[in-house]
């Protein structure tokens, strides 16, 4: 714990002061730094979600340079956070009303649904750029390329689906879209505060940094976020997924002895 | 207090869970039931996932039901004979329960028979019971000398052939009835994850006639198997037994227990079945409001079975 707690401000300043030699030198492959205050997140019995910072700066003059940009161009940060990377299909039920009751229906299974999905822009997302580019880069939880794994409904019915998914995980707390989560501190530094909730799953997470002026992107990052159980949780979880039946089995004798030992304790003279 | 829950994959306040696992444990002891018809609705409005919360609930009844079973026994009111008899056609049920359980699953059908049957049957049992145990206590009540059964007095069930004698139970009948009776509830405990007490209960002391005290021991006693078996095989399969949060509630559970063993010492055996009738009614009004009124959300997300 205290070593995580020295390193954490230690790998910011590291990561800033990057941020700035790099806008000093202007080099132009590199317009764009940002990075996580933590890159790892550890899962532990107290662990009831986190926030994250995520951090960087932008290179005004290499942009002015490459691109040719003027002064009064300008300069948008869109952030992405989606993952885990071994997504899994999830099935979409709708239910109706039948005779007084309500049932499931029908059921759609769909693809490349993100257990978690955190987006958030420096300013209004239809201020930035067109449907188009956010559509092309899966920006913003519509533009998600989530699809049937056998369709055989149209178009329209699968749109009220996938309206369906999108509200699901906001409620659930796993997606979430900021308009304007994006602060810039001054011209070129920025910052996000990004929600880990506590129902997140372990895994590893991708990062995404757009740099976006007038309309176009003109630089992107990518990072991985490693999120995972440690110690007792850990052992927990992989215990009950590599040996399931000796678990269940011990589950049951722990059970058993407590339930003795509390007749036990309590037994009358 | 927050703690994460390694299988659940979310925090908990811990008090509360402590407080829900005494409280589903004080009830468990007074009636003799396991208790597991409360404590998964519970753990499902705090959050928990269905599934997590049927197969950990089922780990947390085994203790708890051996904290009660082992009370009763000290009070010789276990009827083993009849307890194994219950428990063979039990184990064949749960096998039959978990084959139409994974059928359900798959078709995004459980929750619905879940609440069905748990509707159907709580209403049936809770107001039988009601209805019965209030006649009882009235009857004492008033200055009539009460009507007391003929030791005669048999219904179908005592005419059936290959009879037993449970000198516990101090009952002579066929073994056909009590076989059938496990199979059955063998069946709904691996669907509804429950050990299935509020229906075995009711239907041994009405139906084959056994005294209650020893009903409730015996029930106790082969809720403990079914119990113990449903974890197993939620483990083994589904991976849903959240070890740390069966631990919390068995904390609370097992001492809860003990306490509801010695309150439900105090009531008159009517009036304790009259308290356990309404309790079963409240929970099946709410599940049946449920069912009929509409859901926040049309559309629901799950895990694909299999993955």
């Amino acid at each position: 714990m205290t070593q995580r707690a020295f390193f954490k401000p230690l790998i910011s300043c590291a990561a800033i002061l990057t941020a700035m030699w790099f806008s000093a030198h202007r080099v132009a492959a590199d317009s764009l730094v940002a990075d996580l205050s933590e890159n790892i997140v550890a899962i532990t019995s107290n662990f009831t979600g986190k926030n994250l910072v995520l951090f960087g700066a932008i290179d005004r003059n290499t942009a002015l340079s490459t691109n040719r940009l003027d002064e009064q161009a300008s300069r948008d940060v869109i952030v992405i956070i989606s993952g885990p990377n071994n997504q899994t299909p999830i099935t979409v039920r709708h239910k109706e009303r039948v005779g007084g009751v309500w049932v499931n229906t029908k059921s759609v299974v769909f693809d490349g649904v993100p257990d978690y999905y955190f987006v958030a822009a420096s300013r209004n997302f239809a201020d930035i750029a067109s449907s188009e580019v956010f559509r092309r880069n899966e920006i913003r939880p519509e533009n998600l390329k989530m699809n049937p794994v056998d369709a055989e409904l149209d178009e329209e019915a699968l749109n009220a689906y996938r309206t369906a998914i999108i509200r699901n995980k906001k409620r659930e707390q796993l997606f979430y879209e900021k308009q304007g989560g994006v602060e810039f501190l001054d011209d070129t530094l920025f910052r996000a505060n990004v929600t880990i909730p506590a129902n997140i799953s372990v895994g590893i997470y991708s990062t995404k940094v757009f740099l976006i002026s007038d309309g176009r992107i003109i630089s992107v990052q990518s990072k991985s976020l490693d999120i995972n159980k440690t110690g007792f949780e850990r052992s927990i979880f992989e215990f009950a997924y590599d040996s399931p039946l000796f678990y269940g089995l011990l589950a049951v004798v722990f059970a058993l002895i407590a339930g003795w030992a509390a007749s036990l304790a309590f037994r009358q003279e | 207090m927050q703690i994460y829950l390694p299988i659940a994959e979310l925090s908990v306040n811990i008090f509360l869970l402590l407080g829900m696992g005494g409280a589903v444990g004080f009830l468990s002891g007074m009636f003799g039931v396991g208790g597991g018809f409360l404590m998964t609705p519970l753990l499902i409005f705090t959050g928990i996932a269905p599934a997590v919360a049927v197969a950990t609930g089922a780990n947390q009844i085994v203790a708890s039901s051996v904290s009660g079973a082992m009370a009763q026994w000290q009070r010789k009111c276990v009827d083993f004979k009849m307890g194994s008899i219950l428990l063979a056609g039990g184990a064949l049920g749960s096998f039959v329960g978990v084959i139409i359980s994974r059928i359900l699953i798959a078709r995004g059908q459980v929750d619905l028979f879940i609440s069905l049957f748990y509707v159907i049957f709580l209403g049936i049992v809770g107001a039988l019971m009601f209805a019965e145990s209030i006649r009882t206590i009235r009857r004492a009540h008033s200055k009539n000398p009460p009507l007391r059964r003929k030791p005669k007095h048999h219904n179908w069930v005592h005419g059936l052939p290959l009879r037993v004698r449970f000198p516990r139970s101090r009952l002579y009948i066929s073994c056909i009835p009590p076989i059938v009776l496990g199979f059955l509830i063998g069946i709904l405990a691996a669907i509804m994850g429950v050990g299935g007490g509020f229906i075995l209960l009711p239907a041994m002391i009405y139906l084959l006639r056994m005294p209650a005290a020893i009903a409730v021991g015996t029930s106790l006693f082969q809720i403990i198997f079914v119990a113990a078996i449903t974890t197993v095989l939620q483990a083994a399969t589904n991976h849903t037994v959240d070890f740390v949060l069966a631990f919390i509630l068995l904390l609370g559970g097992v001492v809860g227990a003990q306490f509801g063993a010695r309150a439900g010492r105090r009531l008159k055996s009517e009036e304790l079945r009259a308290l356990l009738a309404l309790l079963v009614l409240a929970v099946c009004l709410r599940l049946g409001v449920d069912l009929v009124s509409t859901p926040l959300d049309l559309y629901s997300l799950d895990a694909v079975i299999g993955k």
